[in-house]
């Protein structure tokens, strides 16, 4: 599926930084948070691309900087074979509709005082994508059948549904364009397994359909290693391990990667895992550690760890890792 | 079961909202008992009816049309429902407290940590000022939060989700609780900071013998915490018993549901099971069973008459025509 082909691929990012502003009191000094810091990938068409992490380790920011609704710092945006890095908003304006996203909590993201056939039908009516009030009419049933609602919840509030089919409104809503590239920001998070099986196989549903792409944000591994085709390891900004997803999963190799998919709960009781407890909390972002940013909580940490970041080691051409551990056989050679 | 005795004993729990819509039948007759020092989960579909369980049991419904209608609450032989608000109030935070399921809105904001702490403390035990701030160090340190002598001169959003949750747990644990309530203590944390909190929840449990309940989406997190869990649908209970026994061999379909529901760590499966249907409107209850809608093992009974609890000993108790064999209980 990651194959090259002549189209370009729907999404490419290069070296991608976004620091916010933060000022310590009202005369204080001018400080940086890191929340992206250097960050490259790309996404292949059909491809769903799944990003883990910490929280607060810049995951949300890499998807508002992809749509370009936070300011970037430096570093290059290029969707569908178009550099978007430079973008105004005016300009943003028709590239907008390519890209759509679907956020956390349904609860909040609709507008309660609106139909369901408002609701989807407004990106139609703002991109000015039909020709008439009966086609957005029918458009909006057909989407609403894509998702799983019946013709007549179009009338109906948002309120009145559950959090699973509120979520397939603004999973209708969002699919309304037609769009290149779909960023999901922890879609499945706020939801009960129950619902949560449900959007899931919508997605992956309308993954095969519609030959959509996704960028894929979850703090849960196990619904990530079900969505996912590739995997990408977020820790303070940065990627420090990127993999397709069974290669992730079998063998991680990042110190970090390791610990994460040992700190997740098994269902089986009686099942007692070796766990690495991470010490410490993750550092700040606005005085990131020196060398690799993991090195404070590292089991390995070696002395080269404190103080040269490492470089990426590439260990399949699908899979590959940013640590010493890595490192160190080239740097004997 | 073993002979430990129950610390907490709910009986026949009915709390209903009288809403200007209508009734809202929370939760309904439900039943369960905590054993001193263990571990209780409650799991079930979201609106089931978890955290107006664990509200009633606190007696917080001041500001909402919620009232507990019938039902008996027994905490150390005393039925907290007869108890006055002076009284409730002396045993809420002292003898049982509670860590709310959005930790952003149960924190004064404009309140520095250090005294929001302290005031519970100030509040519950004969002590000066200094010596409660003593006590909220020393248990900031005890949750694994770095820099504590600074996080007690700071505000609430000054941290981060995880640290704010150590907070939350802080508050709770600071009086010694008997019994602590955690809702959703770890949703909307990620894998390796909730793996710290379960694991300081588990240590405090050792040291102090605190009995837990415990209200969670993660079916992982029960199996690594409870040892008895309790499975809601529509307000009612429908599976009881040993975290062991009901996760190896669920007896109520909708328990299996919800199992067969999650993804499952290096099973590649194309499609996920799904629960057909949805949770019925609660307008339109069905009047049998209220999972027979959805549930591919309903018999006629099911879609006609409720069924009652059939008590396989040993807490192992489902609500469901399938298990007949059991002993029936009202
Ligand atoms: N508007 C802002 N101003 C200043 N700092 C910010 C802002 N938004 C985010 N941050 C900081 O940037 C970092 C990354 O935040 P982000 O929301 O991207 O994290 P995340 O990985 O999505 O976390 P979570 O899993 O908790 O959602 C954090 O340290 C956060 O505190
Ligand atoms: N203040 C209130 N007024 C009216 N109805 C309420 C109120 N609080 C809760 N309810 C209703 O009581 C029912 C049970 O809600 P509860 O919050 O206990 O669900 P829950 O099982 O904790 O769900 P979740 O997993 O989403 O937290 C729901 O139908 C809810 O809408
Ligand atoms: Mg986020
Ligand atoms: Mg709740």
């Amino acid at each position: 599926m990651i194959q090259k082909n002549k189209s370009p691929a729907p999404l490419i990012v290069k070296d991608l930084k976004v620091y916010y502003p933060v000022r310590r009191g009202l005369f204080g000094k001018l400080q940086h948070v890191k929340a992206l810091d250097g960050v490259s990938f790309e996404i292949a068409k059909g491809e769903t691309f799944g990003v883990v992490g910490e929280s607060g380790c810049g995951k949300s920011t890499l998807a508002l900087a992809i749509a370009k609704l936070v300011k970037l710092t430096s570093g290059q945006i290029i969707l569908d074979g178009e550099d978007i890095s430079h973008y105004s908003a005016s300009q943003m304006q028709p590239v907008r509709k390519k890209i759509q996203m679907i956020f956390q909590d349904p609860y909040a993201s609709l507008n309660p005082r609106m139909t369901v056939r408002d609701i989807v039908a407004e990106p139609l009516i703002i991109h000015n994508v039909c020709k008439s009030s009966k086609e957005v009419d029918e458009k909006v049933i057909e989407l609403l059948r894509q998702v799983g609602l019946d013709d007549y919840h179009a009338n109906r509030y948002a309120h009145q549904f559950s959090g699973g089919q509120r979520q397939r409104i603004g999973i209708a809503r969002s699919l309304a364009l037609d769009p290149i590239l779909v960023i999901a920001d922890e879609p499945v998070s706020a939801l009960d397994v129950s619902i949560q099986s449900q959007v899931l196989n919508l997605l992956s549903e309308l993954k095969k359909h519609m030959h959509l792409t996704y960028l894929f944000i979850a703090h849960d591994l196990s619904v990530v290693e079900h969505i996912s085709d590739r995997v990408g390891v977020m820790y303070l900004g940065e990627f420090v391990e990127v993999s397709d997803r069974d290669d992730l999963y079998n063998r991680p190799l990042h110190p970090y990667t390791q610990a994460l998919l040992s700190a997740i709960p098994s269902i089986d009781p009686e099942e007692k895992k070796e766990r690495i407890i991470l010490e410490g909390n993750i550092p700040s972002p606005i005085n990131a550690p020196s060398g690799c940013k993991f090195h404070p909580r590292c089991r390995h940490c070696m002395p080269i760890c404190k103080e040269l970041s490492p470089k990426k080691s590439v260990i399949t051409d699908k899979h590959y890792v940013y640590c010493h551990l890595y490192t160190e056989k080239d740097k004997k050679e | 079961m073993t002979d430990r005795k129950n610390i907490l004993e709910v009986k026949n729990l009915s709390t209903y909202f009288f809403t200007d819509n209508g009734v809202v039948r929370a939760v309904e007759n439900l039943s369960f008992k905590l054993q001193e020092g263990s571990t209780l989960g409650i799991v079930g579909e979201s609106g089931s009816g978890k955290s107006v369980t664990a509200l009633s049991i606190m007696g917080l419904f001041k500001g909402t049309t919620g009232r507990v209608v019938e039902g008996e609450i027994i905490f150390e032989g005393k039925d907290l429902l007869k108890l006055s608000e002076e009284e409730r109030r002396g045993i809420r935070g002292k003898d049982i407290s509670m860590i709310f399921q959005e930790p952003m809105t149960s924190l004064n904001p404009v309140l520095k940590i250090g005294e929001q702490i302290s005031e519970a403390i100030i509040e519950h035990q004969n002590v000066g000022k200094s010596e409660a701030m003593e006590q909220v160090v020393q248990i900031l340190k005890d949750t694994g939060l770095p820099r504590v002598e600074s996080i007690v001169n700071e505000y609430p959003f000054q941290l981060s989700g995880g640290q704010r949750q150590r907070v939350m747990i802080a508050m709770a644990l600071v009086c010694r609780p008997k019994i602590l309530i955690a809702d959703e203590p770890t949703t909307a944390l990620d894998v390796t900071i909730q793996a710290q909190i379960l694991d300081l929840m588990r240590r405090l449990k050792e040291r102090s013998g605190t009995s837990i309940i415990f209200i969670t989406h993660s079916l992982g997190v029960v199996a690594e915490m409870c040892d008895e869990v309790l499975v809601m649908y529509c307000s009612r209970a429908m599976e009881t018993g040993n975290v062991k026994d009901v996760f190896k061999d669920p007896l109520h379909p909708y328990t299996r549901g919800l199992m067969a529901s999650i993804p499952k760590l290096g099973e590649r499966v194309e499609e996920l099971y799904t629960i057909p249907g949805n949770v019925p409107n609660p307008r339109f209850m069905p009047k049998g069973c209220k999972f027979a809608p959805r549930c591919s093992e309903a018999m006629d009974i099911c879609h006609e008459e409720e069924p009652p609890f059939f008590d396989f000993g040993g807490g192992r108790t489902s609500r469901c025509w399938l298990c007949s064999n059991g002993r029936e209980v009202k």
